[in-house]
């Protein structure tokens, strides 16, 4: 029986996208435009693995995460989250310009410090985060590496 | 200084004048008068000689002693050296009968000077019977008296034994002694001369016991009073008098004492005064220089000296556009300084002794002095170098900023489209694969989509970039905001928001690009209704923008305003609102709507302002001007 796995992203075409690049590779798939109906879902449906948007309306991935682990039943299922800014993160720490970030610095400051408090928290590894443009063959290698075949 | 002509001297030589006027004259009357005493006592005398003389002649006629008469009279003249001469005239014959000097029967004439003393106008007649006496010139020269006494006939006359003589009273005889008086001359002229020496003597002591007087009593006291003066003119207002002295000369150092206390005082209130004012001028962090009529500079400050580099003893004299970078701006402010009092605030640059450019506000005034003439030109300057540096580098780094937001999020924004295209492509390439013709169709329209947003950033950066030009008419702001309901409705109902408006039907006309007022209203609404979106509301509460427009409380301006209940915005967002390429939005938001929005308010002489509460919700209000 093939491992499912499920997308939550507003973006509909990220969720097609993935959908096909999972089926493709074997995986079954099932999909949320935003994280109240990925909760709902998920009470529905086992997975074996959630992507997780970061930068959604209502609910954003971080606090759909923290509600993740704080629920018995899906605590212990992983989570991959999608990012527009983790390389944009690890870019902009790089410059020694700092003027060049300058308009992002609290948008900045507040995700390093969510991703950091995740990372000291236990309960999130760093490959769990996939930029975008989603490369289609890294994607599926991590998505073996956490939870194979 | 150097006296000339010293009082006590001057005192001293009108008082020498003085008294040798006063005892010359005491002299010389005294002298005269002496004289004339001495010579009456020497007349009497002579006269009393003569009398004596008479008689011995007379004992000596009556004797018939003719020879012996002779013998008396040579007698007589041997026994003095006083006598001249002794002669005894016959009368009215004229005939010498003896005398020393002149041979017997010598013939006088009658204008004699010394039968003048009987005759005294030549007459022959004459009732003076008395002894005469007159001064003559004696022979050699010198000064002598003549005595003449008549021998008159006496009754006994007739009766002597010689001869008788009958007509009584007849003068029948002269006697005529002479006696020199040059001893007499001499030693008088001896005792003027001693006297004169005396008088002389006495002058030239009363004028040194004067001189030394003057000097001791006036000036003495005046030279000090002088000293004085001069050490207090010379700057030492220390200096002051013991008052011992209770003459005037002690009023005098009294009130110099009192002037100089009065001196110091004003002194030093005025170095005071000099010194605050000199402090202000010193101490202060500004550039001041002063600069006569002729462009030199006087003054040159501890703030000038600080900012420029030079010591004042390098400026001080010099021409002053040797501080300014370019000259001509100097040219350029006196010129505004012509036409008005005072240039203020006047941007120019001075050069510094290390050739460095200090950029300055130049305020400049003239300087006038009691009498309002202008004397030279104050300038005070402000070094903003710094600041100018810092604006420098500020709009560098805003600029940076600006490009880094531009590159960040169009970067952002086209890493998004890619993910759209690259998806598209590879579901399209796995139904190609698989032959699904349903999965080529969405991945095509995958890509179309990710093409169309392409285009859609690209169109919306032109439209930023573009040059707006606005066309106003006179607009009815209200049927412009049921154009945008009209609009929106749609969107607004598949969303569930609610649209309403509230419209200040007393509002006039506003002049305004119906347009472009149009698109800013839009993209507010827009943005207001996106922002509903991410809300989640509670129960109870729904979502819903409502639109206004009314006139602001002055009456002279239109106010638009769009107002929503959504999720607000947190300060970084308000602060940062209008900025370009700034955007909150997720996927699509090109940060370019609002600050279009914004420039368009500002070519409408508009203002745009945003108030809002996370959370809460968001209201934006535009205010356009009209006249009224």
């Amino acid at each position: 029986m093939s491992k499912k796995v499920m997308i939550i992203d507003d973006d509909e075409n990220t969720v097609k996208f993935l959908s096909v690049v999972l089926n493709e590779n074997g995986y079954e798939s099932v999909s949320a435009c935003d994280g109240r109906e990925g909760m709902e879902k998920l009470k529905e449906d086992r997975v074996d693995l959630i992507i997780l948007d970061v930068m959604m309306p209502k609910k954003t991935g971080f606090v759909l995460f923290k509600q993740l682990k704080k629920s018995e039943q899906l605590r212990d299922i992983p989570v991959l989250m999608l990012t527009g800014v983790a390389a944009s993160l690890a870019d902009m720490d790089s410059e020694s310009d700092d003027t060049m970030a300058r308009p992002y610095d609290s948008l900045r400051e507040s995700l390093r410090k969510a991703i950091q408090d995740m990372r000291e928290s236990g309960d999130i590894k760093p490959e769990m985060f996939v930029d975008k443009p989603i490369d289609p063959d890294s994607f599926i290698e991590k998505i073996r590496q956490l939870i194979g075949e | 200084m150097q006296i000339r002509n010293r009082l006590a001297w001057k005192l001293s030589a009108v008082v020498l004048v003085i008294a040798f006027v006063v005892i010359l004259g005491t002299v010389l009357l005294s002298s005269l008068l002496s004289r004339q005493y001495a010579l009456e006592a020497a007349r009497g005398i002579m006269q009393f000689n003569s009398a004596s003389i008479r008689s011995g002649i007379d004992e000596l006629m009556m004797g018939r002693h003719d020879a012996g008469m002779l013998e008396f009279i040579e007698e007589m003249s041997r026994w003095s050296t006083t006598y001249q001469d002794i002669s005894l005239v016959s009368h009215p014959s004229g005939t010498i009968a003896v005398s020393r000097l002149l041979d017997s029967g010598t013939k006088l004439e009658l204008n004699q000077k010394s039968c003048k003393g009987c005759h005294i106008n030549g007459d022959s007649q004459t009732d003076m019977l008395e002894t005469q006496d007159a001064l003559v010139t004696g022979p050699n020269g010198s000064r002598a008296l003549q005595v003449i006494t008549p021998i008159i006939n006496k009754p006994s006359c007739r009766t002597a034994d010689c001869h008788i003589h009958f007509e009584s009273g007849q003068v029948l005889g002269i006697l005529q002694t002479e006696y020199s008086l040059a001893r007499f001359d001499d030693l008088m002229n001896g005792l003027s001369l001693q006297q004169a020496l005396a008088a002389v003597l006495a002058i030239l002591l009363a004028t040194g016991a004067l001189l030394f007087m003057f000097q001791r009593l006036l000036a003495k006291p005046l030279r000090r009073l002088v000293t004085g003066i001069d050490t207090l003119a010379s700057g030492d207002f220390g200096f002051r008098f013991s008052a011992q002295r209770d003459d005037e000369i002690g009023l005098v150092e009294d009130s110099f004492n009192d002037l100089a206390d009065q001196i110091l005082a004003h002194q030093r209130e005025l170095k005071r005064a000099v010194e605050y004012m000199e402090g202000i001028v010193e101490n202060t962090a500004d550039i001041v220089i002063t600069v006569n009529n002729n462009g030199f500079i006087q003054t040159f400050n501890q703030g000038a000296e600080k900012a420029l580099g030079y010591g004042r003893h390098e400026v001080v004299g010099q021409r002053i556009e040797m501080l300014f970078a370019d000259p001509k701006e100097r040219e350029a402010a006196i010129a505004k300084l012509q036409e008005q009092e005072n240039v203020t605030n006047w941007e120019t640059r001075f050069k510094a002794k290390d050739d460095q450019i200090r950029h300055v506000l130049l305020t400049l005034s003239r300087l006038r002095n009691r009498s309002g003439e202008i004397i030279g030109t104050l300038g005070i300057s402000k070094d903003i170098t710094t600041e100018k540096d810092l604006q420098m580098e500020l709009i560098r780094s805003e600029k940076e900023a600006a490009i880094g937001r531009a590159v960040t999020h169009i970067q952002h924004s086209i890493k998004n489209m890619l993910n759209t295209l690259r998806g598209g492509l590879y579901v399209a390439r796995v139904g190609m694969k698989k032959n699904r013709q349903e999965q080529i169709v969405e991945g095509c329209e995958m890509i179309e989509e990710g093409l169309s947003r392409i285009s859609g950033l690209s169109l919306n950066m032109l439209k930023y970039a573009r040059e707006w030009t606005v066309e106003a008419e006179p607009t009815d702001l209200s049927d412009l905001i049921e154009k945008i309901v009209v609009a929106t409705s749609q969107t607004a109902s598949e969303r569930g928001v609610s649209i309403r408006t509230e419209v200040d039907g007393s509002l006039p006309n506003v002049p305004c690009d119906p347009q472009l007022i149009h698109m800013c209203l839009m993209d507010i609404v827009s943005n207001a209704l996106d922002a509903c979106e991410l809300k989640d509301y509670d129960e109870g509460e729904d979502p819903e923008i409502v639109i206004r427009v009314y006139c602001a409380s002055d009456g002279k301006r239109a106010v638009l305003e769009a107002q929503d209940n959504a999720i607000g915005m947190a300060q970084e967002v308000i602060d940062n609102v209008f900025t370009p390429f700034f955007s909150t939005k997720k996927k699509w938001g090109t940060g370019l709507g609002l600050a279009l929005t914004s420039r368009i308010i500002g070519l409408h002489d508009g203002k745009i302002v945003v108030e809002s509460e996370e959370g809460e919700g968001t209201v934006f209000r535009i205010t356009l001007p009209f006249e009224s």
